[in-house]
């Protein structure tokens, strides 16, 4: 199975929103779509979908276009699921109805209901009225939903919203084993370290294109990634001589490439970074949060933990 | 379909206001014959007052000279025999025996006879053309030609079905007849209009995301969830009725489901029995009925507001009124058939001076009709309901 948007382009009225976007998807990937909100990625998959009017570009699945005409669209929703919005639930449905309707409108069959209900450890609330849900339980259900529907592609919007870590992570783990079976996921979220976890490649919407994709296959490059002030970082910049390929991520995150430096040189980092204080090191290469920063010029606003105003170099 | 069957029954019979409004709707029908106990019922003793005054009068108006002759003495005799009638029927009816005085069959004779031979002899009169008062008597005492010919019809109807004159209006089976009149005429339209309205608009409104995008055309979810809220609507109307007679069995005289019925076909009236009557409304109800839920839950798919897709089927439930100001053109207009009842007593033929306004058109336009929703709303069902922006053309050129 393959999935191939090609120079799709989406306008509200005279304001395009995405313009001239493209990829190719196989199946067992799942894909991470990160953009800051307003910038298009629910009207990527809204377009997609034919949710919304699309103003050019194509849809194909397996090599087979799949256009306007009622027919198409059709045949694409028997493919694609899209992940409900947890507000749009029927109140007066139960939680296993709401999952049965989806296999049953899907997939033809529900006798994988209950497995999902258990896999996603919803027994508890699961035959109750929705009305009674928590905001993480209706996500939880939503999630569910589009399982059952079995489809061989999966759009998750927002998926872990609401979501506790364990549940994010229980989220994590199902996305897996579906990318295992070999379906093709995209999900968008905000929590980008999450998305390392199991994205095989994260695409990057900025300026209504398809900016950057940030494979996980590709050869990575080690970093030094400090958290530091703005204070903190001038301060190294002065004492240590730091590599040209330093990335400055917004106001408070240094990434110093490791494989330029000899031993002598990472040690004299180590050692001007202990008298700073509260700085955080990982050592890494770059993840999905750091391209973020980097691509959108991402500054923590509220990055404060009392000590601002402190000495740089620790007594 | 079995899948938007299924689930939507689910959903229809789950949202509160569809409970309400069916519950509502089955105990007003349920109740209806109640509303009629204890009226008192009215015989029509004044009518024939005037009809006995009349026909007293008119040998006033008439010169003795024109009752000379064959003819003469013959319109005569007529008139004057009429004039006993209406006195015997009088006295009938001053007994509240109904029909017959029990004992007195053989003095005082049977209401509905009497009633055949005045009929009878107002023919006579009728064709009595070479009778020199004869547009007096047409003007001022006779009633019209159709109109004795109706009366004709409906005591052969009678004695066919060998019953009386129903005096009792509140009897079982006349309620039936009213309620099912008032029902196909008025509070079906109520009840499918409050049903449907907002019924994909509810969708788009609150549960757009877990309805948009279901593996299901969209005409196929359009026509089940049409004939569901159909459905619906008609087993409640039934129950409701059926109840409703029941109840009426216990405190009302029963009267006959084979009473006679006016029917208008093609210029003439006949007369079918009640419960051929009954089969008819509610058949007819039903065609248009499920016309007209296409049209709304179409229209509740198109327009995210009741008030609106209300006001628009008001509109088209008060169409057949433009008629009256406009030239209809042709007996085959449809909206002249949204009024079944009038259909079927020929009411509309007159009121509309177009004799071909005759109900078994009707299921003959519903077809042409419903293949003219399906070209619209196939066309309809290719744009998109958006989330916030109304419907859209699927590619922006």
């Amino acid at each position: 199975m393959t999935l191939e948007v090609k120079n799709l382009t989406v306008a509200y009225g005279e304001r395009e929103v995405l313009s001239d976007i493209s990829f190719k998807l196989k199946n067992s990937q799942i894909i991470g779509l990160v953009a800051p909100n307003g910038t298009g990625k629910t009207t990527l998959f809204n377009a997609i979908m034919r949710f919304v009017p699309v103003k050019s570009g194509q849809v194909l699945v397996d090599d087979k276009e799949y256009t306007a005409k009622d027919k198409d669209v059709l045949a694409l929703h028997q493919l694609i699921t899209f992940l409900p919005d947890q507000a749009d639930l029927h109140e007066n449905f139960s939680g296993t109805e709401h999952i049965e309707m989806y296999a049953d409108m899907w997939a033809g069959k529900r006798d994988h209901v209950r497995d999902i209900i258990s896999r996603l450890e919803m027994d508890d609330y699961v035959d109750r009225k929705v009305s009674t849900y928590s905001l993480g339980m209706r996500q939880r259900l939503c999630f569910a939903m589009v399982i059952a529907s079995d489809t061989p592609i999966m759009f998750m919007d927002e998926v872990m919203n609401g979501l506790d870590p364990e549940n994010v992570s229980l989220v994590s783990d199902i996305l897996i084993e579906l990318r295992d079976e070999g379906k093709i996921i995209i999900v968008a979220s905000h929590l980008l370290d999450n998305l390392d976890e199991y994205a095989n490649k994260v695409f990057f919407l900025k300026d209504k294109k398809l900016h950057f994709i940030f494979d996980h296959a590709d050869e990575k490059i080690e970093y030094f990634k400090l958290l530091c002030t703005e204070e903190q970082a001038k301060y190294l910049e002065a004492n240590v001589t730091l590599p040209e390929d330093t990335i400055h991520l917004g106001n408070n995150v240094l990434c110093i490439p490791i494989s330029p430096l000899s031993e002598a040189e990472q040690l004299a980092i180590y050692k001007h970074l202990r008298h700073l204080q509260d700085v955080e090191i990982t050592v890494g290469p770059l993840g999905t949060s750091e391209y973020y920063s980097h691509l959108y010029g991402l500054k923590i606003h509220s990055f404060n933990r009392g000590h601002q105003h402190d000495e740089v170099v620790s007594q | 379909m079995k899948r938007v069957l299924k689930w939507n029954g689910r959903l229809i019979l789950r949202d509160w206001k569809t409970r309400l409004l069916l519950i509502g709707f089955f105990l007003f029908l349920g109740t209806f014959s109640l509303l009629y106990r204890q009226q008192n019922v009215t015989l029509p003793e004044m009518q024939l007052r005037s009809e006995y005054s009349e026909a007293h009068n008119i040998f006033r108006l008439i010169p003795d000279a024109h009752f000379e002759g064959e003819l003469g003495e013959e319109v005569q005799q007529r008139l004057g025999r009429n004039s006993t009638l209406i006195g015997l029927n009088r006295y009938i009816l001053s007994q509240r025996e109904g029909n017959t005085i029990e004992g007195l069959e053989d003095v005082v004779s049977d209401y509905l006879e009497n009633g055949r031979d005045m009929a009878e002899n107002n023919l006579f009169l009728h064709d009595a053309t070479e009778f020199e008062s004869h547009e007096t008597l047409t003007s001022v005492y006779l009633p019209s030609r159709s109109e004795i010919e109706r009366q004709l019809a409906f005591f052969d109807a009678l004695d066919e079905s060998g019953l009386p004159i129903e005096w009792n209006p509140y009897a079982s089976s006349q309620i039936l007849k009213q309620q099912l009149e008032l029902f196909i005429s008025v509070v079906l339209f109520i009840a499918i209009a409050l049903l449907a309205g907002d019924h994909f608009t509810k969708d788009q409104e609150n549960n757009y995301s877990v309805t948009q995008g279901l593996p299901l055309p969209m005409k196929t979810q359009w026509r089940g969830r049409s004939f569901l809220l159909w459905l619906l609507t008609w087993l409640a109307a039934l129950l409701g009725i059926a109840v409703s007679y029941g109840l009426s069995l216990f405190f009302e005289t029963t009267g006959s489901l084979n009473y006679p019925v006016e029917l208008y076909v093609s210029e003439t009236v006949t007369y079918i029995p009640l419960w051929q009557y009954g089969l008819l409304l509610i058949g007819l109800g039903m065609i248009v009925s499920y016309l007209f839920l296409l049209i709304i839950t179409g229209l509740s798919w198109m327009i995210r507001n009741i008030y609106l897709t209300l006001f628009i089927v008001l509109v088209l439930v008060f169409l057949p009124q433009i008629w009256t100001l406009v030239e209809p053109l042709t007996s085959w207009q449809p909206s002249f058939y949204t009024e079944v009842v009038s259909v079927l007593s020929g009411e509309s033929a007159r009121r509309f001076d177009l004799s071909g306004i005759v109900y078994w058109k009707l299921p003959i336009i519903a077809v042409g009709m419903w293949l003219v929703l399906e070209g619209i709303f196939h066309l309809v069902f290719k744009l998109i309901p958006t989330r916030r922006s109304g419907l859209k053309r699927r590619v922006m050129q």
